[in-house]
């Protein structure tokens, strides 16, 4: 996919319109992820239902467009997932946009996350597209903030 | 016509590169300049040729070594106006001014002084004041631009009248080009005995300057933006100001002698300059001054304004587009899209070959003064010629036409 492409099809829609942008009053889990070099700057609130699953998750935050979609397509994909399953999807969303290969098992259930190997090609773009992921990740681990540098 | 741009593109190898396949249209100079061939061939000799530790080793090569790194320092010094004796070399400019912060500051800068720096000052020369000001408990005082986005003179003078210890200002700036008026600014700061530090990176890069006459007392520069390496550069102290500057990092050459107990420090401009210095660094820097004279007698300043002219009244035509200098910048011009992050416009330039800085440029109180978060810059030097920025404008205009 040329970055034309990906910006096309992708990216913008997501940006102009992100999905689960805002933030949730009293979160379960929250945190901070910042690239300091780029100014990429992103918060997540989750919201946990009885079972431990996402009930509701949100973003909010400034960042470029591979950011913001990144993170506006992530929001989508984690609502009813448990913490291992989101930190299962995390990994092998990180090696899709890092360009590492995936075998066939990591390769399901992907759905539109799959667009997101368009940026394995641009590599200075990688910690934009990551950031959102991370986030969550540390999240859930009980951190408040991460820093990519 | 200019005899620089195309007529001198081939003496920097570098240039040649094809990116994606298309012409590589360098635009980043304020961050560093390319390297002249005979600065790549100079570093590449002294390793085939001279390599040996200076000012210790008693054998021919080292000899030879000593001799062309202590040549260097001449060289450069004169350059700027000085003698060698006064020239220390650094890493660069913030090693520089780091070396005036610690070195002078926290011998000169106490408890309630104050400190003058004006807002759109690059992070080398803001963070080092805003540390040292934390550690003596002093006041780091930012100093505002007028309207013609220069310092602000009225304010500057009130805050010299209140009393300040130092006034630390660049002489010319990375994000709007502009160019101080550097002489009269050290005079007025004189006249209210404040002490003066410039930082010359960006200005000395396309400019010679009699550093002496500004009547500063000491003036930063890097080396890599002078045509020269990375990891060299210097700082210029006043005479008034060389023996009385205490030494701030201990090691060997910086010392007359060390005994059980005690050490002893060297005569400037040794006293500052601890370890194995950067000696193939100052031997291609001098090299580069020799590059930099040639280009300055071909009309180095007229070729740089001609480009920043020609880019600000070209980029003011495109649609959407935000300069953040309003009027005659020189050197770097920068610019910003409303609804779209410079990081994603620099990726689509990339696309097309071409390199332009995108961020903050090191330089966040200035952009938050201006109420922007980071922007896109492109900046010129002695290469670079009118196609390039014809270049620059039709990769903006075909990214504006998917992204906007």
């Amino acid at each position: 996919m040329s970055l034309e492409d990906l910006y096309r099809n992708v990216i913008l829609d997501h940006y102009r319109s992100a999905r689960n942008k805002g933030s949730i009053e009293n979160p379960d889990l929250h945190a901070v992820g910042k690239n300091p070099s780029c100014g990429d700057e992103l918060e997540i609130f989750i919201k946990l239902n009885s079972d431990k699953k996402v009930e509701d998750v949100k973003w909010n935050g400034e960042g470029c467009a591979i950011c913001c979609a990144s993170s506006s397509i992530m929001t989508e994909s984690l609502k009813k997932k448990t913490k291992e399953e989101i930190f299962d999807l995390s990994k092998r969303i990180k090696k899709l946009i890092k360009g590492e290969r995936l075998d066939d098992e990591e390769k399901e259930n992907l759905g539109e996350l799959i667009v997101l190997q368009g940026v394995s090609k641009f590599p200075v773009r990688v910690k934009c597209a990551t950031l959102g992921w991370v986030s969550v990740e540390i999240a859930f681990e009980g951190k408040k903030e991460i820093s990519t540098e | 016509m200019s005899l620089l741009g195309k007529k001198i593109r081939k003496r920097f190898p570098i240039l040649k590169r094809k990116i994606r396949g298309k012409r590589f249209v360098y635009l980043d100079s304020s961050a560093t300049t390319q390297k002249p061939i005979e600065v790549i061939e100079k570093i590449q000799n002294y390793y085939l040729n001279t390599n040996a530790n200076v000012h210790r080793g008693l054998y021919k090569v080292a000899e030879e070594a000593t001799l062309e790194y202590e040549d260097a320092r001449r060289k450069i010094s004169n350059w700027f106006g000085f003698h060698s004796k006064n020239l220390i070399f650094t890493r660069g400019t913030t090693e520089a001014i780091n070396l005036v912060s610690k070195s002078w500051g926290e011998e000169n800068i106490s408890k309630g002084d104050r400190v003058l720096v004006p807002l759109s000052e690059h992070h080398s020369n803001y963070v080092p004041w805003q540390m040292v000001c934390e550690k003596m408990k002093a006041s780091f005082v930012p100093i505002p631009l007028s309207e013609d986005q220069k310092i602000d003179k009225c304010i500057l003078e009130k805050e010299l009248k209140k009393g300040a210890k130092i006034l630390a200002f660049s002489a010319q700036g990375n994000v709007l080009g502009k160019k101080e008026d550097v002489k009269s600014i050290c005079a007025l700061a004189k006249k209210h005995k404040t002490t003066t530090l410039v930082d010359g990176a960006q200005a000395s890069g396309h400019s010679k300057m009699d550093v002496k006459d500004l009547g500063c007392d000491f003036f930063a520069f890097s080396g890599h933006k002078m045509l020269g390496p990375m990891g060299i550069g210097g700082l210029l102290v006043a005479d008034e100001f060389l023996m009385s500057l205490p030494a701030w990092q201990g090691g060997g050459e910086m010392i007359s002698d060390v005994q059980l107990d005690s050490w002893t420090p060297a005569l400037p401009p040794y006293r500052f300059e601890a370890g194995t210095p950067n000696v193939v660094g100052a031997i291609g820097l001098a090299q580069a001054v020799d590059v930099l004279d040639e280009f300055v007698q071909l009309g180095l300043e007229e070729h740089v304004a001609s480009l920043s002219e020609c880019t600000h009244e070209k980029l003011k035509k495109i649609e959407g587009l935000n300069l953040l200098c309003e009027k005659n910048p020189y050197g770097a011009i920068s610019f910003w899209v409303n609804s779209l992050h410079p990081h994603d416009l620099a990726t689509v330039m990339d696309q097309d070959g071409i390199a332009v800085r995108a961020g903050h440029h090191c330089a966040k109180p200035l952009h938050h003064s201006l109420g922007v978060q980071s922007s896109l810059r492109a900046s010129f030097h002695a290469y670079n010629d009118f196609d390039d920025i014809d270049d620059l404008a039709n990769s903006l205009k075909r990214a504006f036409s998917f992204l906007l």
